[in-house]
């Protein structure tokens, strides 16, 4: 029964296809049927999935009230992550602007998504990582690549290992290959491309799924060339993307179509959730989105259909009962364990043996290393400074007194 | 007319020198993105010949009670014989070599007598096999019982060839082939998701939850003093720890919302995104022991799936029975979880016996997360091997990371490269090279204390896969794409643009004004 109402939920969604990369409505009566046979509703064998911990970053680059809606966007989306385990710590979120205490806000201390206002998405406690004009495109670089100052604090990092699987969400105001941060400057989709490289080349990510909400969407993945990164956007080149509805009384758009669409699909996902990527894809169609959705999957090493939902956006933690009783293959932990107590208990008799312990003068000789490198380069920097003053201050010299005996001889001439 | 030609000529010129010999410099050293050169082609050569320069030798100590010392020397000269042929054939990518040692002759002292690794052949009933004696805990000496020698007489340096090779040292082809493979993959845990990669400092937690709020409390730091401890002092080598502790009230990590919950849908239902203090700590690797009473909303049966089962421990010799109502579960790079099956009662304390057991469990998943620990060696051998294939990794690590900075910075031509970046790694390059001059005479002075070197060995490696890594994430290289050459025209133009109005018109006047005086001269 349930299978059954998901498959007529499903063929609303008859007729979609993929065509260079956008889902475009096209009627095919026996499409359906077919999908029925190759989708994950019915539970396909999950493909091997390596990663071991999740990771989401949110990021509304708007500006101003009447951006309202991007806001609601990127809080839907903590909400949803939040919802399917993914803990505070693990999640950047970036909120180019503080909606909730705009003084035109009629329900200060509130963002909701939808007219009804059930849910006060900012209600609970969120955390906000980078906020107003922290919400820069350098940092959002910063974040990607992890080059920050040593002070940056740890909750503000993205700490990311190779068995990572990143969801990034964008949403704010775009173009053609751009996406505007803050009003005043803009990312490019190379810039992004560049950064995802410099985190595949550290082994920073498992698994990327980048998601965009902006006018002309698709172009903003088009520059991708680093592996294993699935991405998909609202609308494609020269398009515009739209908002969903507005709130009379607040007076502005609270959501976008795709975001709402997405949250839509999301809501019927749980932690054991056995829907997959290609499910949420075959949701969108342009009867509700009212763009084309543009999926990029050449990067991408599995089939979409094989992914579940919950790689992306949920954190299940792969718990490994205990064995009854302690098998042959924990002796060697015991053994260690033994080998601890006994030394421990010798030590604690015996004085300390100052020899197993490591002088700290061991690293003297390296760190003496360090410093004459620092030192060098050092006095290189302070001796290149030192030549480009001279240069500069004989030249300047040079022209006053120029000046000088022409204007003297000019005198003289005069005289 | 003469006059005021000269004064606009020396004001044309006057322009022009300031325009172009302090104008033009100035604004290409503003401008222009500054690229420290690194030794690119010094990083290539290495990860070429990544461990080509290392000669590993390690020396075996062979204490045979069984012949007399002509005899002996005979054996010593075949088990090197045996030992340099398997070496040799097992060509793994690494050079390693044994140097089998006559522990009467080499008269090693009491200090370095356990720090260094021993194989004692004594006279058995069985012949060939190893023994678990006392030594087995309190020394790296490993005991084989022969009873004769000389029936066998090559099989049996074979076999205690491979004991030395697989049991004592190691460095069987199947570890060297893992360490070379690649960084990743330390252990067979890591290869399932369950332990960690290596990395020096790490933080442990111990969280009591409570799904309700009456106050409660639990013997936590002697616990941890009596079981931890030991293990932190025997790893403090390897491993940096910081160890906190915390009591977390109405969190029962949402066991109490589903009635129904069991084995097989713990996953969906347990939140333990609220547990995750990873934000309140430096280290990046943070290992948890969360102990979980759920709510009284469970009712008076508790939680179905925890079975009430008893196990055993030992009391002094004798083994002693404990029943537990709770079950232990391992979540793979994150730590133990204690779940229980009945709430607590108000004003409860955890004391030692009810911790000994669940402390005992937390230190095996600690070691298995730590991927500490071989079934085919003891644990001092065990602890020996891992410091190897710690430093090993740390170098292969080290010149991956230079491998990248260098991919990076020959790609992202807009990338900047500051001086610190250079320094860091002339400073990387230094370390090491005196690591891999400390392994290579490692095995060539005899009688040296094994730990004292490789524990050196360890921290140096530790410092230079940081000091690579402060190289690669250098906060200056923020690749400046988004600054491209077009929005410096646009930026500087308008300071640019009137002045050159200004020369150009003006050299336009003075070629009119010259015109005229030639003119007026004919």
């Amino acid at each position: 029964m349930h299978t059954l109402t998901k498959y007529l939920k499903f063929i609303q969604i008859i007729g979609t296809e993929y065509q260079t990369h956008v889902v475009t409505m096209r009627f095919n009566f026996f499409i359906p049927f077919l999908l029925l046979l190759t989708t994950n509703y019915v539970l396909a064998d999950e493909e091997k999935n390596n990663h071991t911990n999740n990771w989401a970053v949110l990021v509304s680059t708007s500006t101003f009230w009447f951006n309202y809606r991007h806001m609601a966007n990127v809080l839907s989306m903590y909400r949803t992550v939040k919802r399917l385990g993914i803990p505070d710590s693990q999640i950047i979120l970036m909120l180019s602007d503080d909606v909730a205490c705009n003084s035109r806000n009629l329900f200060p201390g509130s963002v909701f998504n939808n007219q009804d206002r059930k849910i006060d998405l900012y209600g609970e406690s969120i955390e906000v990582d980078y906020k107003g004009y922290d919400v820069t495109v350098e940092n959002f670089i910063r974040l990607l690549t992890d080059r920050w100052p040593d002070e940056q604090p740890k909750s503000k990092r993205l700490l990311t290992d190779e068995n990572s699987n990143i969801f990034i969400y964008m949403t704010g105001h775009g173009g053609d290959d751009f996406l505007k941060f803050q009003d005043a400057e803009e990312i490019a989709s190379e810039d992004i491309a560049d950064a995802f490289e410099q985190m595949h080349e550290k082994k920073r990510y498992n698994e990327i799924f980048f998601m965009v909400d902006t006018c002309q969407a698709n172009t903003m993945f088009s520059k991708f060339y680093s592996p294993n990164i699935l991405a998909i956007g609202s609308s494609e080149l020269d398009e515009s993307s739209y908002s969903h509805h507005s709130d009379v009384e607040l007076g502005v758009a609270v959501i976008d179509r795709f975001t709402y669409y997405t949250l839509e699909f999301l809501e019927q996902i749980d932690k054991s959730s056995t829907l997959t990527l290609e499910d949420l894809f075959q949701y969108y169609t342009f009867e509700k989105v009212h763009s084309n959705v543009g999926v990029r999957k050449d990067l991408y090493s599995r089939d979409p259909k094989d992914v579940l939902i919950t790689d992306f956006f949920a954190n299940v933690p792969n718990i490994i009962p205990d064995s009854s009783s302690e098998n042959e293959s924990s002796n060697k932990y015991i053994n260690l364990i033994n080998l601890a107590m006994d030394q421990y208990n010798s030590n604690s008799k015996v004085s300390k043996n100052k020899d197993n312990a490591l002088s700290p003068s061991v690293l003297s000789k390296s760190q003496n290393f360090n410093n004459i490198e620092y030192i060098e380069d050092t006095r290189t920097a302070i001796s290149s400074s030192i030549k480009t003053l001279l240069v500069t201050s004989v030249v300047t010299l040079l022209c006053i007194l120029f000046y000088l005996q022409e204007a003297e001889s000019s005198k003289t001439f005069t005289k | 007319m003469n006059n005021n030609y000269k004064l606009r000529l020396f004001v044309l010129f006057s322009y022009l020198s300031v325009f172009f010999l302090l104008g033009v410099p100035l604004w290409y050293k503003l401008t222009t993105i500054h690229r420290a050169d690194l030794p690119i082609t010094y990083i290539k050569e290495l990860v070429d010949n990544k461990l080509n320069d290392v000669h590993l030798k390690l020396p075996i100590y062979v204490d045979s009670q069984i012949n007399d010392i002509k005899e002996s020397a005979i054996l010593l000269k075949d088990i090197q014989s045996e030992i340099n042929d398997i070496l040799g054939k097992n060509n793994a990518g690494l050079d390693i070599s044994v140097n089998v040692l006559d522990y009467v002759k080499e008269n090693l002292d009491s200090k370095n007598e356990n720090a260094n690794q021993i194989l004692k052949i004594v006279k058995g009933d069985n012949n060939l096999k190893m023994v678990e004696n006392r030594d087995f805990f309190s020394s790296t000496a490993t005991t084989v019982e022969v009873n004769d020698l000389s029936t066998d007489y090559q099989k049996s340096i074979r076999e205690l060839s491979n004991i030395i090779l697989n049991n004592i040292l190691g460095v069987n082809a199947k570890n060297i082939n893992t360490v070379i493979a690649s960084t990743k993959d330390i252990n067979d845990g890591e290869k399932t998701g369950v332990s960690i990669p290596y990395i020096q400092d790490i933080h442990l937690s111990a969280i009591l939850l409570s799904g309700d709020g009456d106050a409660l409390g639990w013997d936590i730091e002697s616990s941890m003093s009596k079981y931890i401890t030991p293990l932190r002092e025997m790893l403090s080598s390897v491993y940096h720890f910081t160890v906190d502790s915390d009591i977390v009230y109405y969190n029962d990590l949402n066991l109490h919302s589903q009635h129904a919950v069991n084995e097989s849908t713990l996953a969906h239902i347990l939140d333990i995104s609220e547990i995750s203090t990873s934000d309140e700590y430096s280290e990046q690797i943070g290992l948890t022991l969360a102990i979980v009473f759920p709510s009284r909303e469970v009712g008076n049966n508790g939680l179905e799936f925890i079975k009430p089962k008893s196990i055993e421990k030992l009391d002094g010799s004798e083994k002693v029975s404990n029943d537990i109502n709770w079950e232990k579960y391992l979540i793979p790079r994150w730590g133990s979880l204690i779940i229980n099956k009945y709430p607590l009662k108000a004003n409860s304390y955890l004391d030692e016996e009810f911790l000994h057991p669940i402390m005992h469990k937390f230190s095996i998943d600690l070691l298995e997360i730590l991927g500490i620990g071989s079934d085919m060696m003891s644990p001092y051998n065990s602890l020996h091997m891992f410091k190897r294939s710690v430093v090993l990794r740390n170098l292969l690590k080290s010149v991956d990371t230079l491998q990248s900075l260098v991919r990076l910075t020959e790609s992202f031509k807009q990338m900047a490269v500051p001086e610190q970046v250079l320094a860091d790694v002339n400073t990387a390059i230094g370390i090491r090279y005196e690591i891999i001059n400390k392994i290579n005479h490692f095995g060539t002075s005899n009688g040296i204390n094994n730990n004292i070197v490789w524990d050196e060995l360890v921290l140096l490696s530790n410092k230079l896969v940081t000091v690579c890594e402060n190289a690669f994430f250098d906060n200056e290289m923020v690749q400046q794409n988004f600054f491209p050459d077009e929005h410096k025209t646009a930026v500087y133009f308008p300071f640019l643009g009137p002045i050159a109005m200004v020369l150009f018109l003006g050299i336009v006047n003075m070629i009119k004004d010259r015109s005229h005086i030639v003119d007026s001269i004919k």
